[in-house]
């Protein structure tokens, strides 16, 4: 950039004024780091740290909306969740189970096509720029009208996927949301359909700042396309992937759209993740304390497996 | 806290009332017209209708009234009536039932008891929508069975069904996934079988009862004869019975009439459930007026909500052009509502109607408990007996949760 | 703006290869259009023919009866819900932009007491899943009496972690001389902000944009909770209630989905450059 062959014309200025140490900062006036910082920290404690410490507390009680009283009950709410007599934990863990099962089959699918589409994207050619709008266009619709569009293609009956596979010979049709497995195979499937843009994006931007030098080195060493993509392309990409990897994962443990609107739970609950749950205990049922609860084990879970894939991927970096 | 006394009859000064319900289907332009036409008879009282989807409306409207935000009266179903009752958030309302002049005679004994909780009435009835059997006429005929004679008991139906089926013809699409659809022909046909869901006070639930099993086996029945296809939605259901795939939909009037005048060349009939186990009953719900408790009341916009609610309860015959059955015996013998065909025939099946038991929170237990337990029979993925008897140990822990939390909050 | 490095490593790989390549993106191409198109056509059919089968593509009989029977319908203000998303959307951005650009200058460019807590507690923040903070923040915007208002959905996510994260690192990334020829100039810190910092910043501002409109625009689950009169309902949350009331009426219910999404298919095509560069630098600095 043009601006680093500026001269430092750092000079020191009488105490009182403005010091500017390099890096560390300018000092400032007294109070105007804190003017600066009031109206995000006024939001941020409203809404970010108060409700950590606000949803801890209520976790600790029974908080019935409409109960005149909220009585302590210290980890009652969290022990509950771990006794198998209890219809709240057996359900909850029903619905964990759905959330798992809905990370475990879409982060890879999300992780690897995405790769692929961005390395076909990431060729010289016409029609690049349109080609990747193309993909991402779902992303921009929201899951709204993702769940109405696909309620109808994936209708049983009188869906357009049906009926092109009864074309190719599959007279059966399939209950794509309404039974097992298909209700799965719909919301994954879906769910890559709408998302797959963006992470593909994400990793164009990755490849185009990997070094062609890299590649060049490689193809003189007459290195096989795979080996290329192992040994330039990975490592290059490396903190795209942990970001993607990441994000994906907290997206897709965040799932409840998909799900709200194309099975709404079914078939007997199998697709009601946690998130729905935890809403429906809290906002529908108000039992305020018991999803506060809820919403804490799960977030600490979250936690320790982003920690995980961190470390995880620092320790590759150590190859 | 109590309701400030009214007549019936509003000339105060101008107010603008607002009045919730989940009437988002057909069912909503007739609400509002009948709305211009009491605004026009009542230039002083401006109704603002606000139409929430039943299944966040049972959100939404607890929270409006706990924040402040609630709106003067609103339609509920009458199974949560007693679940927002003991919650507090609807008023007792027996001062106005004198005041408008409403009595038990007029109504059907189980309509007019579905409002009371714990000796006090929190709801006026407006409607009720008996589940009745919708039949295409057109497949019947195809199939060489009577259109106009449709099948009333288990025999005749069984053989209805046979010939369909011998045509080429699923004659019964049952619903198996969503559970709303699943569970109402279940609920019914437990009553046929002179079963009840729950013990008389709402702790234990029966749905291991021999009445229950021959519910669930007669509904299995229908899949395993190939009377109907499996995993099927109800909105499949709907569908193939528009497209002439299907001759039998069992369902409310309030969806379905409406919704089927609505196909160009659908040639359709409707009659009571058939009398499948050894008596007739029919699973119905009942659209019913509350007021919401506010922090302070306004008598002028509850002698305004009263006299709405006592003029449309009267006039309901207009009402009834959106599908359901008038409430009031006056209204559904006039002549009005006569003149609606379709639903003066699902009228003649008012005598079998069932409602949920006034238990708080039932509604939770038979939709998140019940329903999809005989939901995963349907669909196979259990075994009659696995799944009701984690119903039921599921349902009595439920109840019992329920009891103790909405006695508590009493 | 950068100008994008286009890789192309193997020009020239013949022409069967780019054959190839074209016609797997053209069938990837239908895979993600097709279904918009068929929401488009369906929109236009009448309910018969949105269920006929073999499927028209093109509608046999032209109709707008989805369109009319939507636009009567004083339950559904599809355009109402456009424009409420709109304003939350560019409220919230807005609201984003400025607490977040204005927090992240100090934490890189000033010293103070209590800037390392600060920092750390945004970014410790950045590793809470959002979720956690629905039941109490329920709370607080009710008693707030923020409920089924827009405040509800401008305000509490506005506080992003991650924006001042993001920023943060640009901003040291900055050449400090610059900032001190303000200083020389007697401009103040804020002037400083404003009229040097902030015109250097375009690109990851512009990044932070689009991610909070994107976010915003595609949030389902707390307008759905906190959202109560039926006007003031967001599209995700409003679209979502046109399948009970429609149930199998196809052409209206793709009707509204058409209408949620073509404006945003325009502006998107018309700004898709802008909004790509931006998704794609989010993943860089994270």
């Amino acid at each position: 950039m043009a601006t680093e062959t500026l001269v430092d014309r750092r000079s020191r200025r009488a105490p009182g004024t403005v010091e500017v140490p390099r890096g560390a900062g300018v000092r400032p006036g007294r109070f105007t780091p804190y003017l600066f910082l009031a109206p995000f920290l006024l939001v941020f404690g409203v809404f970010v740290l108060a409700p950590a410490v606000y949803g801890l507390w209520i976790s600790l009680h029974n908080w019935d909306f409409f109960l005149p009283t909220r009585p302590w009950v210290g980890l009652t709410n969290y022990l509950n969740l771990f006794d198998s007599d209890n219809l709240l934990a057996e359900q909850f863990w029903e619905s964990m189970l759905a959330t798992g099962k809905f990370v475990l089959f879409s982060v890879p699918l999300l992780v690897v096509l995405p790769l692929g589409l961005a390395m076909l994207l990431n060729r010289n050619f016409r029609g690049r720029t349109a080609f990747r709008a193309i993909y991402f266009a779902p992303y921009v619709l929201g899951v709204s009208v993702i769940g109405l569009l696909w309620q109808f293609l994936l209708s049983s009956n009188v869906g357009l996927v049906n009926y092109y596979l009864s074309k190719v010979g599959l007279d059966e049709a399939i209950p794509w949301l309404t039974a097992l497995p298909w209700v799965w195979i719909s919301l994954v499937g879906v769910t890559v359909w709408w998302t797959m843009g963006f992470n593909s994006v994400v990793y164009l931007a990755g490849l185009q700042g990997i070094d062609t030098a890299l590649y060049d080195a490689a193809k003189v060493d007459g290195a096989s396309r795979w080996r290329e993509f192992v040994h330039v392309t990975l490592p290059g990409l490396r903190p795209v992937l942990l970001f993607v990897v990441t994000m994906t994962i907290l997206a897709s443990a965040n799932m409840f759209g998909q799900s709200y609107l194309l099975t709404a739970g079914n078939p007997s609950n199998e697709t009601r993740t946690a998130i729905m749950f935890i809403a429906q205990v809290g906002l529908e049922q108000f039992r305020i304390g018991s999803a506060a609860a809820m919403s804490y084990l799960l977030a600490l879970l979250l936690i320790v497996i982003s920690a995980a894939n961190f470390v995880f991927f620092r320790s590759k970096e150590g190859d | 806290m109590e309701l400030p006394p009214v007549t019936g009859a509003y000339d105060g000064p101008p107010v603008t009332l607002r009045f919730w319900n989940g009437l988002t289907g057909g069912d909503g332009p007739f609400m509002r017209k009948l709305l211009a036409r009491f605004q026009d008879l009542n230039p002083n009282v401006t109704i603002q209708m606000y139409a929430i989807p039943w299944s966040n409306f049972y959100q939404k409207f607890p929270a409006s009234v706990a924040s402040g935000l609630a709106p003067d009266f609103a339609l509920m179903h009458n199974f949560q009536v007693a679940t927002n009752a003991a919650r507090g958030v609807i008023m007792p309302v027996d001062g106005l039932v004198d005041a408008v002049g409403l009595s038990e005679q007029e109504y059907p004994a189980t309509v007019w008891q579905s409002g009371v909780y714990q000796n006090r009435r929190y709801s006026i009835p407006l409607d009720i929508w008996p589940d009745s059997l919708f039949y295409n006429r057109r497949v019947l005929a195809k199939a060489g069975l009577d259109p106009d004679q449709p099948p009333q008991d288990a025999a005749s139906y069984q053989a209805a069904l046979e010939t369909l089926r011998s045509k080429g013809i699923a004659g019964h699409w049952l619903a198996s996934v969503d559970p709303q659809g699943v569970g109402r022909p279940f609920d019914s046909l437990l009553w046929q079988h002179g079963g009840t869901h729950y013990d008389a006070d709402g702790t234990t639930a029966y749905f291991t009862s021999a009445e229950a099993t021959a519910a669930l086996k007669w509904q299995v029945s229908l899949l395993e004869q190939g009377f109907s296809p499996r995993n099927a939605s109800g909105g499949d259901a709907n569908v193939a019975f528009k497209n002439d795939k299907n001759a039998f939909l069992w369902g409310g009037p309030g969806a379905l009439i409406n919704d089927l005048s609505k196909v160009k060349n659908l040639d359709w009939g409707v009659a009571p459930l058939p009398k499948i186990g050894p008596q007739r009953a029919a699973f119905a719900g009942s659209h019913q007026f509350v007021i919401a408790r506010q922090k302070d009341f306004d008598p002028d916009r509850v002698a305004a909500s009263v006299a709405f609610i006592s003029w449309l309860t009267r006039n309901a015959a207009g009402w009834a052009e959106a599908g359901p059955i008038p409430a009031r015996r006056s209204v559904q013998q006039s002549g009005d509502f006569q003149k609606l065909v379709p639903q003066a025939k699902v009228a003649r099946g008012v005598d079998f109607i069932k409602f949920y038991p006034l238990i708080p929170g039932i509604a939770d237990v038979q939709l998140t408990i019940l329903y999809p337990a005989v939901s995963d029979v349907l669909l196979q993925n259990s075994s009659p007996e696995r799944a009701m008897e984690a119903a039921v140990a599921q349902a009595s822990e439920l109840l019992q949760e329920n009891r103790q939390k909405y006695e508590g909050s009493r | 703006m950068a100008t994008i490095v286009t890789a192309g490593r193997r020009p020239g790989q013949g022409v069967a290869a780019n054959l190839l390549l074209y016609a797997l993106l053209l069938i990837l191409s239908v895979i993600f259009i097709a279904p918009l198109l068929w929401m488009l056509s369906t929109s236009f059919k009448t309910t018969e023919g949105a269920t006929a089968l073999p499927p028209q593509w093109i509608p046999e009989e032209f109709s707008a009866e989805g369109y009319t029977s939507l636009f009567a319908d004083a339950q559904a203000p599809v355009l109402r819900w456009l424009f409420n998303s709109v304003v939350v959307a560019v409220a919230h951005t807005v609201l984003v932009l400025v607490t977040a650009a204005a927090a992240a200058y100090p934490l890189a460019r000033m010293r103070f007491r209590g800037k390392n807590t600060i920092f750390a507690l945004i970014v410790a923040t950045l590793f809470v899943p959002g979720f956690v903070f629905l039941m109490p923040n329920y709370l607080i915007v009710e008693s707030l009496g923020w409920l089924d208002s827009k405040w509800a959905l401008i305000v509490p996510g506005a506080a992003s972690a991650f924006g001042v994260f993001f920023l943060r690192q640009f901003f040291v990334s900055i050449p400090v001389e610059l900032e001190e020829a303000g200083l020389i100039d007697g401009a103040n810190r804020f002037q400083i902000f404003v009229r040097i910092v902030l015109p250097l910043a375009k690109a990851p501002l512009a990044t932070l944009a689009i991610l909070s409109l994107l976010g915003s625009w595609n949030d389902f689950l707390w307008p759905l909770y906190v959202l109560f009169n039926p006007e003031n309902l967001t599209l995700p949350a409003g679209l979502a209630t046109l399948k009970g009331a429609y149930a199998t009426d196809y052409p209206a219910i793709m009707a509204g989905a058409a209408l949620a999404s073509v404006p945003v298919l325009i502006a998107f095509a018309l700004v898709q450059r802008y909004v790509i560069a931006g998704v794609a630098r989010s993943g860089l600095k994270g």
